[in-house]
């Protein structure tokens, strides 16, 4: 392990890149060092096989209901008509409507004392995607933004934060972009699962594409600038040449769903939702290091008040249970689940107590559920406890800083990393918060 | 020197620049009253502006200083007064013109514009809407403010009003558009203290909100009796939740957080400026308004004459528009102005007139430069003026509008937005926070795709005979060549094509043997370039 391989791992930030890590990755394996620097190289491994990881996040905007999904409370009061079924772990039963997730909940752990957050969608949609109570004063990142901040790469096609599906609305509090980071690492929108990214087609031939490339450049070569517009114009050119690649390489393939079989895309389901768990999955292919897919069906998605709320959370959870099952599958397949932390989670839970034979329920944040698969997390469990009818949690809180926290413990960050605002307060990635260690044991 | 405060100090330094000559200082045994009368004399002339600057520079004198030619000082004044590039027509005009004064008489026109106006609204709403945190479930429009903004400073309002009237507006921003400031920062009064100090004051204060500022003079304190006089104010909601408008709500006590005790708060504090004064009030922001528009106000008409020398002058007279440093890079031209500035009442057009009247300001570009990138808008006026299109879709073609919540926790639903018009599509790639220093304003890769790739932009690049586009029509009314290259260059950059230029063109249009698909490239090429997307 010499000391120009390590150099070539870790660019000017001290992060990580994606192309230098698959590069390097061969060469710290093959090297055959033993001792101290064998332990050396370990270590290095493993930062850099974190630096490799991705987290797909599958977000159910509304805040779903942790009695619908993954922790019903069978016998009491406030388990409502939904049913239970049991699971490929055992002693664990699931909501009748997810039986796909049931053969696999021995890949899953479900976090199953999360507490804390506001109760309005805004507030909790902020704190949960930052890991910060709203403050006026800061316009605090998503936590995709942070991820692409830290793991930007200059070389590479796709960029590091994309964010598949629509939102039950489209008002900017309730879709947290980079915020402070700033408007370049903002995600990718791919609202519309198998079709491009806006402005990323090319509207004329590819020869044609080229050709005007080159000819602008020729053009700026003899413009014959000041020095000062000489600066704008490579960094122009240069984000110019970033653009072409997206539209002109092969990494934007990912977007075109119709390369998968009929059989794959019919088994990830044919809702937005689905195909866009199976998209999710062609980008973590490509590298891409954090997606976020929607699952928003509708204005009301998951923030099942009222009305035929039980029906809703059927349709739902069978379109999330058929696509997130199929993800989780298709990733072990393929050999990626061990380096792709998946997360299921919403803005919060929803009451024990529920409205009317309709079965809704409002906001709860006293006592609610996450669920995360794969990443090196142990599944086939469930961590903390509530009381019988789900009112409290009784045993080991999570909150959202710990999550905060583990994910970056998964995707080799450093939580107390720092950014700047504008007027040069220093903001940590995360402030609080702990790793939770019984995922990894 | 005698024992002198704060102000006074500062009212001598500044009546020793405006009479004695830049740059030159020496001991005044004058008393603050004589030098408070010397500040209202009359202002300074013009050619005192060069001077001061060349004494600061350490340059060469003024009249040696190389200047633009006149379609570049009509591109430069043009972009800088109205946020676009001149027309055909107007180029034209001020190249037919022969009189002496024509430079002056162009930027007293050019000063008139209604153009003048909105641009400069839109310069400052953006100042704004970068720093607002996005509030909760509304659609954020800042459209009345801008058209109340533009229509104010116009119509010659003097600047201490227009931010008096930004300062203590109440009600509801339908009936009084100026409120918009304080609604969307949700009526926060750390958030307003903040923002009102980094507008129109020039100074961060942020940082001493939770404790003194590490390396500027700002105690918590003082941030915080600040931050009382905006306290207080009761948020006007729309059924939903949206943020409407404020009122002042008389008697509230204003308790900054307790630092030793979190979640406790300190005694009640007295509303106070940063310069000391109580700003005790019936309304605490009439007596805000009242201290940033005394001419012994120290940063007001520094901040404000700042923010015009930055966007006219290539380069800032300090770092940033927001964080204006009392050492100045320039600090007899900022005093200067400053000066002149107060003295003519805050008189918003004879400051651009006095910027653009000098020789600096038609100097031709020097290494000292650091070019602006054009805002959202300018960038869609620059888009629009050089293809001659609205860039409108056709209403079939037209993106539905946005998904709004049903179900909205039972009460009635948000107010739907306007659907995005072409102007607001580009404003969303290109648009960005004027605060910024220039090396923080990058191009972006969307912005580039935008450029490259937009199909309903790619359209208007097309040239087929019959085609609806600028192109189209210049090519089968011109022959020549030569002609249409420089009409091309004139409309999309405003200068004329360098022989170099032409050259590069002339071998592309041999090698294709298309006349067509040349000139498409060409205007391609034209609009896909940093050139095309910054001041100049």
């Amino acid at each position: 392990m010499n000391a120009g391989m390590m150099r070539a791992v870790v660019d000017g930030r001290g992060a990580v890149t994606r192309r230098s890590f698959l590069r390097a990755g061969a060469g710290l394996a093959a090297s055959g060092a033993t001792g101290l620097w064998h332990a050396l190289a370990l270590a290095q491994e493993d930062a850099a096989r974190r630096a490799g990881k991705r987290l797909i996040l599958l977000w159910m905007d509304g805040g779903p209901s942790q009695y619908e999904t993954f922790a019903p409370k069978l016998g009491s009061p406030r388990q409502g008509p939904t049913q239970a079924i049991s699971t490929s772990v055992p002693g664990v039963a699931i909501a009748e409507h997810w039986p796909r997730m049931a053969t696999r909940m021995h890949e899953l752990a479900v976090l199953g004392s999360m507490t804390g957050g506001p109760t309005d969608h805004d507030r909790a949609i902020q704190y949960v995607r930052t890991g910060y109570e709203r403050n006026p004063s800061i316009a605090y990142p998503t936590f995709g933004s942070v991820v692409a901040w830290q793991r930007e790469d200059a070389v590479a096609e796709l960029p590091a934060f994309v964010r598949i599906g629509k939102a039950r609305a489209d008002f900017p509090s309730r879709n947290p972009d980079a915020g402070v980071l700033g408007a370049r690492f903002n995600p990718l929108l791919a609202r519309e699962p198998g079709q491009l990214p806006p402005d990323v087609a090319r509207q004329v031939p590819e020869e044609v594409l080229r050709r005007r490339l080159a000819f602008a450049g020729r053009l700026a070569d003899v413009a014959g600038q000041d020095s000062a517009l000489a600066q704008r114009d490579r960094a122009f050119r240069d984000v110019q040449s970033r653009a072409a690649r997206m539209s002109l390489g092969r990494e934007i393939e990912a977007f075109d769903l119709e390369r998968e079989s009929p059989s794959t895309r019919e088994a990830y389901g044919p809702t937005p939702f689905g195909q866009g768990c199976l998209l999710a999955r062609r980008l973590v292919e490509r590298g891409v290091s954090f997606i976020e897919v929607m699952s928003a069906e509708g204005s009301e998605g998951w923030d099942t008040h009222k009305g035929e709320a039980f029906k809703s959370n059927a349709r739902l959870s069978e379109m999330v249970d058929v696509g997130m099952a199929a993800l989780i599958q298709d990733l072990k397949v393929r050999g990626l689940l061990e380096d792709t932390l998946v997360v299921w989670m919403g803005e919060f839970g929803r009451t024990p107590g529920f409205n009317d034979d309709g079965g809704g329920r409002d906001h709860y944040s006293q006592a609610w559920i996450a669920a995360v698969a794969g990443g090196g997390v142990q599944g086939g469990r469930f961590l903390g406890a509530t009381d019988a009818d789900g009112i409290e949690v009784t045993d080991r809180p999570i909150t959202v800083p710990d999550l905060m926290v583990t994910f970056c413990h998964v995707l080799g960050l450093d939580p107390r990393a720092e950014y700047v605002t504008h007027d040069a307060r220093p903001v940590k990635i995360a402030e609080q918060g702990k790793v939770i260690h019984e995922l990894f044991a | 020197m005698f024992d002198a405060n704060f102000h006074q100090r500062k009212s001598l330094s500044r009546w020793i620049v405006a009479n004695c000559g830049c740059g030159v200082l020496w001991l005044a045994t004058t008393s603050p009253s004589a030098a408070a009368e010397a500040v209202s004399a009359a202002p300074p002339s013009v050619a005192s502006l060069d001077e001061c600057i060349a004494r600061d520079l350490g340059d060469a004198p003024p009249d040696s200083w190389p200047q633009v030619d006149d379609l570049s000082f009509l591109r430069r004044a043009t972009l800088d007064v109205l946020g676009r590039r001149p027309t055909l027509e107007e180029q034209a005009a001020f190249l037919a013109d022969a009189r002496p004064e024509r430079r002056a008489a162009l930027v007293d026109r050019l000063l008139q514009d209604p153009e003048f106006g909105r641009n400069w609204a839109n310069y400052w709403c953006d100042l704004i809407a970068y720093r607002v945190v996005p509030p909760a479930e509304v659609v954020i429009d800042y459209g009345p403010f801008k058209q109340w903004f533009a229509g104010e400073w116009n119509a010659g309002r003097p600047w201490t009003e227009i931010v008096g009237a930004i300062v203590t507006a109440s009600g509801r921003i339908e009936e009084r558009p100026a409120v918009t400031f304080m609604a969307y920062h949700e009526a926060q009064p750390t958030k307003l203290a903040a923002e009102t100090a980094r507008l129109f004051l020039g100074k961060q204060i942020g940082c001493a909100e939770c404790h003194d500022h590490p390396f500027d003079v700002w105690t918590r304190d003082q941030f915080h009796q600040f931050a009382a006089a905006f306290h207080g104010l009761e948020i006007l909601r729309r059924k939903g939740g949206a943020a409407d408008g404020v009122n002042p709500r008389s008697g509230a006590e204003y308790r900054a957080p307790d630092v030793g005790r979190p979640g406790e708060h300190g005694p009640p504090l007295q509303p106070s400026a940063l310069t000391g004064e109580s700003l005790v009030a019936e309304d605490p922001r009439t007596a805000v308004a009242a201290w940033l528009s005394q001419p012994a106000n120290p940063w007001f008409a520094r901040a404000f004459v700042n923010h015009v020398w930055t966007r006219t002058m290539t380069r800032g007279l300090g770092d940033s528009v927001e964080a204006v440093s009392d050492d100045s890079r320039l600090p007899a031209t900022h005093a200067f102005l400053a000066e002149r500035f107060i003295a003519s009442g805050y008189h918003i057009r004879d400051c651009f007139r006095t910027l653009l009247a000098s020789r600096y300001y038609a100097r031709s570009s020097t290494a000292d430069t650091a070019p602006l990138a054009l805002r959202g808008d300018e960038v869609f006026a620059v888009l629009s003026g050089a293809l001659e299109s609205d860039l409108a879709l056709p209403p079939a073609e037209l993106a539905p509008p946005p998904a709004m919540p049903a179900s909205n926790d039972g009460l009635p639903p948000p107010k739907a937005p306007i659907p995005q018009s072409a102007a607001d599509r580009v404003h969303d790639r290109f648009g960005y926070d004027p605060a910024l220093r220039p090396d923080q304003q990058q191009p972006t890769i969307l912005q580039a795709l935008y450029l490259m790739n937009h199909p309903r932009l790619q359209q208007e690049f097309a040239a087929a005979p019959g085609s609806p586009t600028l192109l189209a029509r210049l090519l089968a009314e011109e022959a020549d060549d030569r002609r249409v290259v420089e009409t091309l260059y004139r409309r999309a950059l405003g200068r004329e094509p360098t022989a170099a230029e032409v050259l590069v063109f002339a071998e592309h249009r041999d090698e294709l043997g298309d006349r067509q698909e040349a000139f498409e490239d060409l205007l391609w090429a034209l609009v896909n370039s940093a050139e095309f997307l910054t001041r100049r």
